[in-house]
């Protein structure tokens, strides 16, 4: 059977006459897969990320979603199996208050109210939104507004999700409750892809990474190949690594030992004291 | 304004409070901070503290353009008091980068977006010119300066915005949270560009951010909000070392400054001071890491 996820020669390009943003894009991904999309500002994330969604519509390239059956959805399927959490938090509010724009795809989904009761307090109380659950979504802080549009696609129970820098502007406590709200689908059986500029969060979180330079894949590789192995490469791609590896290598540079695989303080920690 | 020291106090908020209309809490509370001329003020707190808020009250949005709210206290910037003073003339001394950037923008054209304040002060064109070269090279839009604003990536509009405030270099620039969709070397760079601006210029920097790290190597004060009040103000030096502070409100710590303070409990000798940059930690690792992994290697070879 085929991959769930194929992606090969994907070229896009918004107008006729502008350049490809995306020029000639290989990946496969399979199901259960917990993926960082990382690259520099304009290099064709969010682009990429609206073509998987089906929000876009590639002219060149191939790009096929295999259901759990085997059988390769269309634009309109794959839609129905995909969440994505977009970058601008504002784009995607569709309701009067906290709780609504929550249970909004419940409603549609045609679900049980005493449920979608409980599963929208759930998830309110977990992403710390509870306490401003009858508020209009627009009289929210900024990461409160992501928040809600993430808890919104969460609930639904995607095959995918796709959460467009999920922890911009999020302070540590909030994009760990952010991560762990796709931890817990993810455990379920569910493939995520997250693009994000922090590399902490990709240390910490990511399987594989996937970076991208000028609309081309440049690495794809397990996270802790990336950070140790391509980590000469990453500056050029606009990318570092975290504070931590970065000492690690420094240090390694200078004493001439080796401290291995440092991507958590904890991993440095671990390999001084015995 | 009075004088401290050799500094000019800029910025000074006097208890102040704030409730959005309709709503039942008040979301700053007793709010002080004094700001002096060539400050780099870092403000740190988590999701839905007040962060945002209080920086609308600095440059007069709040109460200007918000009815029906409440207030409580005083907020003088630059001899006035914003609550008397149309923004318009607040927004001469005081530049704002929001945190939403589609927010701001008013053009057509990005190029527009860093030209538009120049015109309207008048500079002769080939000056506008100068500025918008200077400018876009610091911010790296070189290469999008024909498109339209609402047409490119999430981080070509927060280097657009920048861009554009960075053009009128105001006395005071108000940052919030501006770097946080760039790319890992954009943001780099920009900020050093800040700090720049910062130390050569005198230019007061009110920052807003998550990010630890940056505050530790660019600001001499940091203030720390935790539900609409600052719990903490100070040099990085006094104030990062609290850890358990930062845990309270959910703020990480620089991973230096969390590798000290773990190391040192697990007993190592270490520096007195906490590491809160690579090149401090790195200085005092060296000889500790050359002799603790000989150790480990000499062990192996025993076995
Ligand atoms: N227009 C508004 N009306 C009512 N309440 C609001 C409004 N804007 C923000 N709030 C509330 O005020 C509090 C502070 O919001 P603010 O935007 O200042 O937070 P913040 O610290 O900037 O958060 P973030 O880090 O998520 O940007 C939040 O609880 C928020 O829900
Ligand atoms: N609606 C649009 N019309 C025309 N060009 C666009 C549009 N949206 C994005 N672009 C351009 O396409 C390129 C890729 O943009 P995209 O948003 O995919 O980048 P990204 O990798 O998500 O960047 P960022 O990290 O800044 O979010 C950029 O050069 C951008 O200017
Ligand atoms: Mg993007
Ligand atoms: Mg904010």
């Amino acid at each position: 059977m085929s991959s769930f996820i194929k992606v090969k020669d994907l070229c896009y390009r918004y107008r006729q006459n502008m350049d490809n943003v995306l020029e000639g894009v290989n990946f496969e991904i399979e199901r259960g897969e917990f993926i960082a999309l990382v690259g520099h500002n304009g290099s064709g994330k969010t682009t990429l990320a609206k073509i998987i969604v089906g929000l876009l519509e590639h002219k060149e390239g191939i790009y096929q979603f295999t259901s759990r059956e085997g059988k390769v959805l269309s634009r309109r399927e794959l839609r129905k199996k995909i969440g994505m959490v977009s970058q601008e938090p504002n784009n995607q509010i569709l309701e009067s208050t906290v709780f609504k724009e929550v249970a909004y795809g419940l409603r549609e989904k045609g679900m049980a109210e005493p449920e979608i009761n409980d599963i929208v307090e759930d998830i309110l109380h977990k992403m710390n939104l509870y306490h401003v659950r009858k508020r209009h979504p627009y009289l929210l802080s900024r990461g409160q507004r992501k928040r809600v549009a993430l808890a919104s696609i969460v609930v639904l129970e995607p095959e995918l999700i796709i959460c467009d820098e999920p922890t911009a502007a999020l302070d540590y406590s909030s994009s760990t409750t952010v991560m762990e709200s796709l931890v817990k689908p993810w455990k379920q059986g569910a493939t995520i892809i997250f693009i994000t500029h922090d590399v902490k969060i990709v240390a910490e979180y990511a399987q594989r990474t996937i970076l991208l330079n000028k609309g081309q894949v440049a690495i794809d590789t397990d996270v802790r190949s990336f950070f140790m192995d391509h980590h000469d490469e990453l500056e050029e791609h606009n990318f570092i690594t975290p504070q931590i590896t970065e000492l690690a290598n420094r240090l390694n540079r200078v004493t001439g030992r080796k401290l291995a695989s440092v991507l958590r303080v904890s991993d440095f920690v671990d390999q001084v004291v015995n | 304004m009075s004088k401290e020291g050799e500094k000019e106090l800029l910025i000074r908020v006097e208890n102040f409070g704030f409730k959005y209309p309709g709503t039942r809490d008040w979301v700053l509370q007793d709010i002080n901070l004094d700001v002096h001329r060539g400050d780099f003020v870092s403000i740190l707190g988590e999701s839905g503290c007040g962060k945002s808020t209080l920086c609308r009250a600095l440059v007069g949005l709040i109460p200007h353009s918000l009815k029906y709210c409440e207030l409580k206290g005083k907020i003088h910037v630059c001899d006035m008091l914003t609550e008397e003073t149309p923004i318009t003339t607040i927004s001469k001394k005081v530049g704002m980068v929001f945190q939403d950037p589609e927010a701001q923008f008013m053009s057509l054209k990005v190029e527009d977006e860093i030209v538009f304040g120049l015109e309207n002060r008048g500079l002769p064109e080939e000056e506008i010119t100068r500025i918008l070269n200077e400018v876009s090279e610091t911010v790296g839009i070189g290469g999008i300066l024909e498109k339209s604003p609402f047409e490119i990536s999430g981080g070509e509009k927060q280097r657009v915005v920048i861009g554009s405030v960075l053009a009128l270099k105001p006395e005071i620039i108000i940052l919030d949270e501006p770097t946080s969709e760039l790319d890992p070397i954009g943001r780099k760079e920009i900020l050093a560009s800040i700090g720049k601006i910062n130390q050569e210029l005198g230019i007061t920097i009110i920052y807003v951010t998550h990010e630890t790290e940056e505050a530790a190597y660019l600001s001499n004060k940091v203030a720390l909000m935790d539900q609409g009040r600052f719990i903490r103000q100070g040099h990085p030096l006094e104030v990062f070392p609290d850890q358990e502070l930062f845990k309270n409100i959910g703020i990480r710590l620089p991973q230096v400054t969390e590798l000290y303070l773990e190391l040192q409990k697990r007993g190592l000798q270490l520096n007195d001071i906490p590491y809160l940059t690579l090149e401090e930690a790195e200085e005092d690792l060296a000889d500790i890491i050359d002799s603790k992994l000989r150790e480990v290697n000499s062990n192996e070879q025993l076995y």
